[in-house]
């Protein structure tokens, strides 16, 4: 049983194909990596995949459920959680309501009876800042989280936006670059947090440029080139694949 | 927490007893005038500060919690309290209608929008004469009674009576504001605000949220437009003038938008200025348009930022 299905997704910019029929499928607990040149529509897969673009055709189907013609929050609140490549977080709340705030909306739902009826309210945001706090320890950024989280540094961000996808417990999460720009400290770290999380049963779909990441973490790879998909298989398969090299190196 | 509690209980306690130590009556007009303000203000602060869209319709929905509550007063003899509380669920009511087309529109159509919408209020109430009586008005609007069985009834006539009666809806206003922004929601509000693809993302019905927080945005300005009619006695088209706009407008960009205390302080400073700038005559609102330019510049989050930073820095330096 796949945890993803996507079936010949497209996106179509005027006369730029930007994600062309592609289709594949992510089972669960599967750690899959995404790989392609600059501008061959990893993120626009992302993106029309979440449904932060539209796609212009073809089907996502998310564990029994058909998401294609769902809205963002709704498919955020069926588990499908991403990240995004710049490290977006919300800059004007602490840390704290950040990683709260990624998980409030998957709790319970709002009632009337909660107005008069607090106790349903209370115990359930006394449970997500236990682990919001959980997980601030265990990214190490618990002395910070009082502060705004823009006076987070770059790398911090990254940090964060990766545990505020992790706070509702997503049954898969679309990780975008979770690595760039970041220092190689922290690059182990990132993949040392990845691989742990795998281990419990996590499963991920990630873009990633950094090869030393994608063939020490992916038990799959998939290429894109111009929007199509070109390859797919084992990391080690991948690297000596003909057509991806060719795509990458243009030869 | 504690000495935070101790602060408010002795600001409210200073407010309390200031009417005993015999201020003329155009003073205690003038804080008054503030209360009613500051609700006004802290209704818009919602919307710009803790959602980040810029609506200028909450002066419009002051003027429609005016009107409602004049009408249902005039004409249906209508106690006071079903009045203020109509007014407040009437203005909701209209702004949760008008409110689906124009959470549609992009940000900055948003606001031409709800531009438009002050506008088209201000020629209803002209022109719509046998409801409103256009330019002449609707006087002799009652003042608020306040009848509860057993006892005898309260009329809030005199200054004195005005001024405890707002300070007491002042204080629920910014309670009930406190626990809002602090609240699920309020954090919902604030990511919007922050960064609605994101919000998205994290599973937030962004629109839905945009709606909920214009339509409590305009009970609070319906209120504080209800509570006005039955102060001044007197409602006219000239309450959907711009020149409310402009003053919540400037309470809430130099006070601080997105800050609580910043608004409060805002609401003092530009209820007071103007009369200290009445000799000023035609050149006030160039003055407010100096000093709104100004503070932009110079104090971009407004004086509840600085507040905001002073507090953290001396956090900082004690840790």
């Amino acid at each position: 049983m796949n945890l993803l299905d996507v079936q010949g997704l497209m996106k179509k910019y005027y006369g730029l194909v930007a994600v062309d029929r592609v289709s594949l499928s992510i089972g669960n607990g599967e750690l899959v990596g995404l790989i392609g040149p600059n501008g061959s529509g990893k993120t626009t897969l992302f993106d029309c995949i979440t449904k932060l673009t539209e796609p212009n055709g073809g089907r996502v189907i998310f564990g029994e459920r058909d998401i294609t013609g769902e809205r963002p929050h709704t498919i955020a609140l069926a588990g499908l959680v991403r990240t995004f490549q710049q490290a977006r977080i919300f800059p004007r709340m602490t840390l704290v309501e950040n990683l709260l705030l990624a998980a409030q909306q998957h709790q319970l739902p709002y009632e009337w009876s909660n107005l008069w009826d607090r106790s349903g309210v209370k115990r359930s945001q006394a449970d997500l800042l236990t682990r919001a706090k959980e997980l601030l320890e265990w990214v190490g950024l618990t002395p910070l989280r009082e502060e705004q989280g823009g006076n987070l540094s770059y790398g911090q961000r990254k940090l964060l936006a990766m545990v505020m996808a992790l706070m509702p417990n997503p049954k898969l999460l679309l990780l975008d670059e979770p690595t760039a720009a970041v220092n190689p400290v922290m690059i182990e770290k990132i993949k040392e947090m990845i691989r742990e999380l795998n281990r419990q049963g996590q499963t991920f779909f990630i873009i990633e440029h950094n090869m030393g990441v994608i063939m020490d973490l992916c038990t799959r790879v998939i290429v894109l080139d111009h929007g199509e998909k070109i390859a797919e298989g084992p990391p080690v398969e991948i690297q000596t694949n003909p057509r991806v090299i060719e795509a990458y190196f243009g030869v | 927490m504690k000495n935070r509690n101790l602060l408010y209980l002795s600001i409210l306690a200073l407010f309390g007893v200031l009417p005993l130590v015999g201020l003329s009556s155009y003073t205690l007009h003038l804080l008054i005038m503030i209360g009613i303000f500051l609700i006004l203000s802290q209704s818009f602060n919602l919307m710009i500060g803790y959602v980040g869209l810029l609506s200028l319709a909450t002066s419009a929905f002051f003027g429609v919690g005016a009107y409602i509550s004049a009408l249902l007063s005039l004409h249906f003899n209508t106690s006071f309290p079903l009045c203020f509380l109509a007014a407040g669920f009437g203005s909701a009511l209209v702004a949760a209608c008008v409110g689906i087309p124009f959470l549609r529109l992009s940000k900055h159509s948003f606001v031409v929008g709800t531009l438009a919408f002050l506008l088209i209020c201000d020629l209803v109430s002209r022109n719509w004469t046998s409801v409103t009586r256009g330019p002449m008005g609707l006087p002799g609007i009652p003042s608020p009674r306040f009848h509860i069985p057993g006892l005898p009834a309260i009329a809030v006539t005199s200054k004195v009576s005005h001024y405890y009666f707002i300070l007491i809806l002042v204080c629920l206003v910014l309670f009930f504001f406190v626990k809002l922004i602090d609240s699920r929601l309020g954090r919902a509000f604030r990511s919007i605000r922050d960064d609605e693809v994101l919000a998205k993302s994290m599973g937030v019905h962004t629109s839905k949220y945009k709606w909920l927080a214009f339509t409590i945005s305009s009970f609070m300005a319906g209120i504080a437009g209800s509570y006005y009619a039955h102060y001044i006695l007197f409602v006219d088209p000239l309450i959907f003038d711009l020149y409310y706009l402009e003053v919540t407008l400037i309470t809430v960009i130099v006070g601080g938008a997105g800050t609580i205390w910043g608004v409060v302080a805002g609401a003092f400073i530009f209820t007071i200025l103007p009369e200290f700038l009445r000799l000023a005559g035609g050149l006030r609102l160039v003055i407010y348009g100096f000093i709104l330019l100004l503070s932009i510049h110079l104090i971009p989050d407004g004086i509840g930022g600085i507040i905001n930073n002073r507090l953290k820095r001396r956090r900082l330096v004690k840790a």
